[in-house]
């Protein structure tokens, strides 16, 4: 699975979408290739669904153009391109019962009946609502109204998959179990799907590739794991919460590595292993520390301010001279707490941490 | 045993409307038909034998339902567009077009009769613009007593019902849904039959039962336009009861048409009921998007361009016919409405009509915005008040019966019922704003039920611990909350009185005559000048009515009220 090495099926070139004044996308361009996940992720008004429209033909573009396998289809209606898209209210028909529902697009194609019976069972096997299909979509729960959505989106077996928000009005519980499901259904049927949402942990679950975006520009794009890892902007640490950010007053690299590095930072020397080039910014995951003990490396010793406890973890802040303020992820650890006003020393796990570009 | 005693605001509040709905509504109702199937204690069915056994009346009936369901089919025709393009559009004068084509729903029947007259009839403007195109040989356009001209009136008169209920739920309407069909593969007219048409059918539904509703009892309009060849069942009832005196017949009538009306709003409860559907209502602004191509603007010029044309063209035939004479411009037809007329029909100056009328209008505002305020606490529910609903259930739709009452047979029953003690009003003035707030209070009441009904109880809650008395969280919590609907209840209650024509063409007496009775008179006089008078107070009239709802378009908080 090289993705380079062919053509992309979808091909957005230099899109540049504008509202009353207010620019929603800036020149976006973007290749999804086939059997990808693409998850474009950012704050709302980031211009991520307006993309999505532009894709689906239910916006059309000022500038730019859409091409599907070379072929242009900026201006070609939403009706006649064979994507799915699932909304982010699901937009069920109220008139309709479930099959009726999820066969609306097999009947605008012309399905023969008997065709659409087949087809909607299979696809109410495959989400998992069997002996669902005369129910109307009002006696549904949430988590169901989200799986005839998709069911109704797969029946015509289309091209490319967009989900706007998809998961966005159910709650976190069930967003959590629904999400995983939600993969395993697209990477069993091989679809390529363009994926928004403004969740991260959505967007770390369910895609091959993560488009980060605000204001309308791409800013990041990669593995998700690379994404979270190295973020390569105070926007990005932001945007994932963390908060951790320090300046670099000297940087040198290590004789063993080229990739370990020692650092200066107003609360003391660090290590850190990163491949990334030395900037004025570091940021330090919260899950980095735990409570040292002796003889670890990388330590950092400061003033407990806030304590609390939050299940699988505890939430520490603390105090670094007069006024640097640290935030960790500590898993509930068998040994002792500190107290609040105790002085702690922390040990920093090296990858944990890497240089941000100061934009 | 305190608890079973009704405090003396809450007595008001149970017996004011009660009182007055069985005074006013149900007393004259039942002595009319005391009167024409009992009189003197002895049944007597003639009138009904009279309309099952001649087949004129048979044709009344079918005359009625026909022309009433084509006018539906016309109106609804003639508004989806015009719906359309307010719900899914913005565009520069959008307020402003609104009320223009909301003007005739509140324009008396009168005032509409003689504007159409004045349009298309045989001294209309349309046979002037004729003669100067064509010279004086010009073929002559007369729709004076066809049916086409009544279809005209009656979609004139209801296009603002499918702009209002069908436009405003159309824009709140969930795009997504459209969109969802169009991505799924709807072509533009799939989408339409397949999603928009079904999810837009209660609204086109209750629509459509309010116009069927509204000119099956048709009756300024058939009268004055029908001529003797065309009646409605509400034009019948007040020949029998006023030309010929024959009172069995026209309660006959009466009984059939409330009947069917009632039929009518059951379904139309029910229909809204229906209508009720949890859908994901947007806000409107969100949807509505300016037109950008050459054919959106071409769309919106026609569906918006047609109907505006149409509504103001009568409008503007009106104001034009009274202020020429024979070619020349002057306010000759004015100015004569202050002299006192030499054998005139009343007793007093006709322009002393528009000051009843607008006496009338102020009364009936005040009458049926107390007794609106009043009904509308009695059926709102409180917390804890839930044993209650029974009543309320009950109580609701009685409170909506006089809007399926025809207000000839109402104003008939006043003639019959309140003529002798223990009542005796009908040389009263009051006569006839109690009759006019009977018409106008379920329009008020049902403005203000949704307003009041959302209220949060928590609001008088924190208004109470904060320490405020039962008076003072009336005054502080609900008063700012419906004041906007209790003002849009109360210039709809002044529209209608200043138009009201049916149950008024009754009980009217020649010492306090209203412009529409005023107008209708002149219209029945011979001679150019009677006609050009009555013109002119069908402009008054109209400025009137218009001002009043003109004011309304600017504080109408418009998805809370039902009309």
């Amino acid at each position: 699975m090289n993705p380079s090495a062919q053509a992309p099926l979808l091909s957005a070139q230099g899109l540049t979408k504008v509202y009353d004044e207010a620019v929603a996308l800036r020149s976006f361009s973007l290749d999804v290739y086939d059997g990808q996940i693409v998850s474009l992720l950012g704050p709302s008004g980031s211009g991520k669904s307006t993309f999505l429209r532009c894709v689906a033909g239910l916006e059309l573009p000022e500038q730019g153009r859409v091409l599907l396998q070379g072929r242009d289809i900026t201006a070609m209606p939403a009706y006649e391109r064979g994507f799915g898209m699932m909304f982010q209210q699901f937009a069920l028909f109220p008139h309709r019962t479930v099959a009726e529902n999820v066969a609306f697009g097999l009947k605008m194609q012309g399905v023969t009946v008997g065709e659409q019976r087949r087809r909607v069972a299979e696809m109410l096997e495959l989400v998992g609502l069997q002996g669902y299909g005369a129910r109307s979509v009002f006696e549904l729960s949430g988590g169901e109204q989200q799986r005839v959505a998709l069911a109704r989106s797969l029946a015509p077996s289309p091209r490319l998959l967009m989900l706007d928000e998809p998961l966005g009005s159910l709650d976190r519980t069930l967003r959590e179990r629904l999400v995983d499901e939600l993969r395993a259904i697209l990477t069993h049927i091989g679809i390529t799907a363009l994926y928004v949402t403004h969740d991260q942990q959505e967007a770390f679950a369910i895609s091959d590739r993560l488009v980060l975006m605000n204001r309308g520009e791409r800013v990041q794009e990669g593995a998700p794991v690379e994404v979270y890892r190295h973020p390569g902007s105070r926007f990005v640490a932001e945007f994932f919460g963390l908060r951790n950010v320090l300046p670099v007053l000297s940087a040198r690299q290590s004789l063993d590595s080229t990739e370990q590095w020692l650092v200066e930072t107003p609360v003391g020397s660090l290590q850190l292993t990163t491949a990334s080039a030395p900037t004025s910014l570091l940021v330090i995951r919260p899950e980095a520390a735990r409570l040292a003990s002796d003889g670890d490396p990388n330590l950092l010793v400061g003033t407990v301010k806030e304590l609390s406890f939050r299940g699988s973890h505890y939430r520490l802040v603390t105090r670094h001279g007069e006024n640097t303020l640290l935030e960790w992820e500590l898993s509930t650890p068998e040994q002792e707490l500190p107290l609040v006003g105790d002085t702690v020393c922390l040990s920093l796990h090296p990858s944990a941490l890497t240089f941000l570009n100061a934009t | 045993m305190r608890q079973f005693l009704l405090s003396a605001p809450k007595f008001m509040v149970f017996a004011v409307p009660i009182a007055f709905l069985a005074i006013f509504f149900f007393y004259p109702l039942l002595s009319i038909f005391q009167v024409s199937f009992a009189p003197g204690g002895q049944p007597d069915l003639s009138g009904f034998v009279a309309l099952v056994t001649r087949p004129y009346y048979r044709e009344l009936l079918w005359f009625t339902t026909w022309q009433a369901a084509l006018s539906t089919v016309l109106t609804l025709l003639a508004g989806m567009p015009a719906a359309y393009a307010f719900a899914r559009f913005s565009f520069p004068g959008k307020t402003l077009l609104r009320a223009v084509l909301t003007v005739p729903f509140v324009m008396p029947t009168v005032v509409v009769a003689t504007a159409f007259l004045a349009l298309l009839g045989p001294r209309g403007s349309l046979n002037g613009l004729l003669t100067v195109l064509f010279g004086p040989d010009a073929p002559a356009v007369n729709l004076q007593h066809t049916v086409t001209l009544i279809l005209l009136a009656h979609v004139f008169y209801n296009i603002a019902i499918v702009i209002r209920v069908v436009g405003g739920f159309w824009a709140n309407l969930d795009p997504q849904l459209e969109e969802a069909a169009m991505v799924l593969g709807a072509r533009p007219r799939q989408l339409f039959r397949e999603v928009t048409l079904p999810l837009l059918m209660p609204a086109i539904g209750a629509a459509a039962l309010l116009i069927f509703l509204f000119t099956f009892s048709s009756f300024g309009v058939v009268l004055l336009l029908g001529g003797v060849r065309y009646a409605t069942i509400e034009v019948e009832i007040y020949q029998q009861a006023v030309n010929l005196f024959n009172l069995p017949l026209a309660a006959s009538l009466s009984l059939v048409q409330m009947v069917f009306t009632f039929l009518l709003m059951w379904l139309y409860t029910g229909v809204q009921a229906r209508a009720t559907v949890p859908l994901n209502l947007r806000s409107q602004v969100a949807v509505q998007k300016p037109a950008r191509t050459a054919r959106q603007r071409f769309f919106l010029l026609a569906a918006l361009g047609l109907p505006a044309l149409f509504v103001l063209a009568p409008l503007t035939a009106l104001v034009e016919r009274s202020l020429s004479v024979g070619g020349e411009w002057t306010l000759q037809y004015y100015l004569t409405l202050s002299e006192a007329q030499r054998r005139s029909i009343f007793a007093v100056s006709p322009l002393v009509a528009v000051r009843n009328s607008v006496l009338f209008a102020l009364a009936t505002t005040a009458i049926s915005v107390i007794l609106a305020l009043l009904s509308a606490y009695l059926l709102a529910p409180r917390r804890g008040e839930g044993r209650r609903g029974l009543w309320r259930r009950v109580l609701d739709p009685l409170f909506l019966l006089p809007l399926g009452t025809s207000a000839v047979t109402l104003g008939f029953g006043y003639i019959v019922a309140l003529d002798a003690p223990p009542l005796n009003l009908r040389t009263s003035a009051l006569l006839v704003p109690i009759a006019h707030s009977l018409i106008a209070f379920p329009f008020v009441l049902r403005s203000l039920l949704p307003t009041l009904r959302s209220i949060n109880p928590a609001l008088r809650e924190a208004a109470a611990v904060l320490g405020a008395r039962p008076l003072g969280q009336l005054r502080e919590v609900d008063l700012p909350i419906i004041a906007r609907s209790l003002l849009v209840g109360a210039v709809f209650a002044f529209a209608i009185s200043m138009g009201e024509f049916g149950a008024t063409s009754l009980i009217w007496r020649p010492e306090w005559p209203t412009l529409p009775i005023v107008i209708f008179r002149f219209l029945g006089q011979p001679g150019v000048a009677n006609y050009g008078r009555a013109l002119a107070m069908s402009v008054i009239l109209m400025s009137t009515t218009a001002l009043a709802f003109i004011l309304i378009e600017r504080v109408r908080v418009d998805e809370g009220s039902e009309f």
